[in-house]
């Protein structure tokens, strides 16, 4: 058949247009709020992509799959592999669900321009996994249902499936569909794998199920085995890796840092951030050793956005647009405790966080105001009064919180306005 | 009658509508995030209101099931048939509506009763696989969920309006209405003779 009748018979050529227009459509939502970093733009584009592509191609697969059906390749003389015949009606399908990948992935690219890095290919490569299964499930159920009712069926099923588990309080559900809700992750997180891998097993099995249901030859029992044992054996793989997942798919980054010496001190920032390296130098050093003499601990010998032990490592964050009275309160605050103690009720300690976040934060250099603004009048208001007690006085004061902070059996002191 | 039934798929109408009725009742309050045009944040469009397409395709796979050309020129009266299997479903979904206390009922049915209208208007322009009557309530729908801003003076979007209120009604009544009407006025017209659908 000639290339150009091929495609244009197919009802990819009518579900391009629909789902560029809904990819698109997601993308403008949100790509202003992407962060400074491939990954969470290719989030971005894979998850607009599945959202769009998923329910649409589906839906295309139920037409074609029905078109087959009508035309009799069930019951015809076979002149090529049933793996053939999906093939002809599968790509442009595909061509078109890439097609609006690599769009999405062009208006992700402008807007990350200047932002050093690649869009992550395992992401992108589930997203167009868990494409490529659902048209095929599309193609199954084309198989046996009148358009009427699978294209309907399939385009409205397929987006529930990846939207619906956004609104579950079951958290693994939204990990297994590869939606992945739009966003993931800030620049100090990465993707967790493990959902990417349990995204792959169901995307895989779904298709593996889809083609057998597709392809079985009438009254084939072993064909009907393999379609109610894949989705089993998918539960028993996928289920292990997200059931205790959180509601998004982040963990902490441990590399891809940047480093440089300042002063004796190492700074590191994420290589995405290698040009603010010497600002964040001039800015973190100086205000580390002001904490260092203020608070009575040992200076540091590495201040980083990445992992910090808190003892010779200090941490501190330097995201696109941080003035550096952000970077000073990101500092201090960074050698409290991150989780309270886990204590019954009645726990006082939280009450010293706000004093102690805005006396760090001052003596680290940050201006008032800014430290008025994060931690309240009341809170600056303490943190005041203790910085007119003398030096010994205040890491006193300092310790005796901390300790309120990191245990249940002490308690804050002054950390009130009389 | 018997083989009317069958060959139209009553039992599969009757079982869609039943599941359908079950998912309403099930998990018809969950809410499905969806990004408007129309509104800032994310709008939530209870599953309530999507089942019934699943209900509503079936109904029509199952009206207009059936050789054309043999119905065309059956003596049983099958056109009557067929438009009050339709409206016997959407009388029933009401009925359902009106006796259930659950959540979105009413917007349920009406909306089963508007995405059945839209394909019944899209099966009118004669053709043997009324293509347009299998993506019309879908595409209604989706446009619905990107452009439409459900609230009180909601009436083109009501298949994402959670409230039954009168004005949601219009559409669907009028599409369904004249779904159903058309083909059997055009039966009417004196000396018209019904075209051969091969």
């Amino acid at each position: 058949m000639p290339l150009r009748r091929w495609a244009r018979s197919s009802a990819a050529a009518l579900a391009l247009p629909v789902l560029l227009a809904y990819l698109f459509f997601v993308m403008s939502r949100s790509v202003d709020a992407l962060e400074d970093n491939w990954l969470s733009a290719t989030v971005l584009v894979s998850s607009a992509a599945v959202l769009a592509a998923g329910p649409v191609c589906a839906a295309a697969g139920a037409w074609e799959g029905a078109r087959l059906a009508r035309g009799g390749v069930d019951d015809a003389a076979a002149v090529r592999s049933r793996a053939a015949i999906l093939a002809w009606s599968l790509l442009p399908v595909l061509g078109a669900a890439l097609v609006a990948l690599l769009g999405g992935l062009a208006l992700a690219g402008v807007a990350m321009a200047g932002v050093a890095g690649l869009p992550d290919p395992l992401v992108l490569a589930v997203a167009l996994l868990v494409i490529t299964a659902w048209t095929l499930a599309g193609f199954a159920a084309g198989r046996h249902l009148h358009p009427l009712v699978g294209v309907p069926l399939l385009l409205v099923g397929t987006w529930l499936w990846l939207a619906c588990p956004a609104a579950l309080e079951t958290f693994w559900v939204r990990h297994l569909t590869g939606n992945n809700l739009g966003f993931c992750c800030e620049t100090h997180t990465v993707y967790d794998r493990r959902a990417l891998y349990a995204q792959a097993v169901v995307a895989v099995s779904l298709a593996g199920a889809a083609y057998l249901a597709w392809s079985r030859r009438r009254g084939a029992r072993p064909a009907w085995a393999g379609i109610a044992g894949l989705p089993l054996v998918a539960v028993a793989v996928a289920f292990p890796l997200v059931r205790d997942m959180g509601p998004e798919a982040q963990v902490p980054r441990t590399s891809g840092l940047a480093c440089g010496r300042s002063d004796g001190v190492e700074v590191c920032v994420w290589r995405e951030r290698e040009k603010r390296l010497g600002t964040a130098a001039l800015i973190a050093v100086p205000a580390a050793r002001r904490l260092a003499a203020g608070t009575g601990l040992p200076a540091p010998r590495r201040v980083t956005e990445g992992p910090a032990t808190g003892g010779a490592s200090w941490r501190f964050a330097m995201p696109p647009g941080a003035k550096p009275d952000d970077v000073l309160f990101g500092l201090a605050t960074g050698l409290l405790p991150a989780e309270p103690p886990v204590c019954g009720p009645g726990w006082s300690g939280a009450d010293a966080h706000g004093p102690l976040s805005a006396w760090l934060a001052l003596k680290a250099g940050a201006g008032q105001d800014a430290v008025e603004r994060r931690t309240g009048p009341r809170s600056t208001g303490a943190a005041r009064r203790a910085l007119g007690l003398p030096a010994a006085e205040q890491v006193r004061w300092f310790r005796h919180n901390l300790d309120a902070l990191r245990r249940c059996d002490v308690s804050p002191s002054e950390v009130t306005l009389p | 009658m018997r083989t009317w039934l069958r060959v139209h798929r009553a039992a599969q109408v009757c079982g869609a509508l039943a599941l359908t009725a079950g998912l309403v009742a099930a998990v018809g309050d969950v809410l499905v995030p969806v990004p408007g045009l129309a509104v800032e944040d994310l709008a939530g469009v209870p599953v309530a209101l999507v089942a019934p397409l699943a209900a509503s395709s079936v109904l029509v796979r199952g009206a207009l099931a059936g050789a054309g050309g043999l119905e065309a020129a059956a003596v049983r009266p099958v056109l009557a048939y067929r438009t009050g299997m339709v409206a016997v479903v959407c009388a029933l979904s009401l009925v359902m509506a009106l006796v259930v206390t659950v959540p979105y009922a009413a917007a349920a049915a009406r909306n089963l009763v508007g995405f059945t209208g839209l394909a019944a208007l899209a099966a009118l322009p004669r053709g043997r696989r009324r293509d347009a009557a299998t993506a019309a309530p879908a595409a209604y729908l989706v446009a619905a969920m990107l452009l439409g801003r459900p609230g009180a003076g909601s009436w083109w979007d009501w298949p994402v309006e959670p409230s039954p209120h009168p004005a949601t009604w219009v559409v669907p009544a009028a599409c369904l209405g004249f779904g159903l009407a058309a083909p059997v006025l055009a039966r009417l017209r004196p000396g018209r003779r019904p075209r051969r659908r091969g």
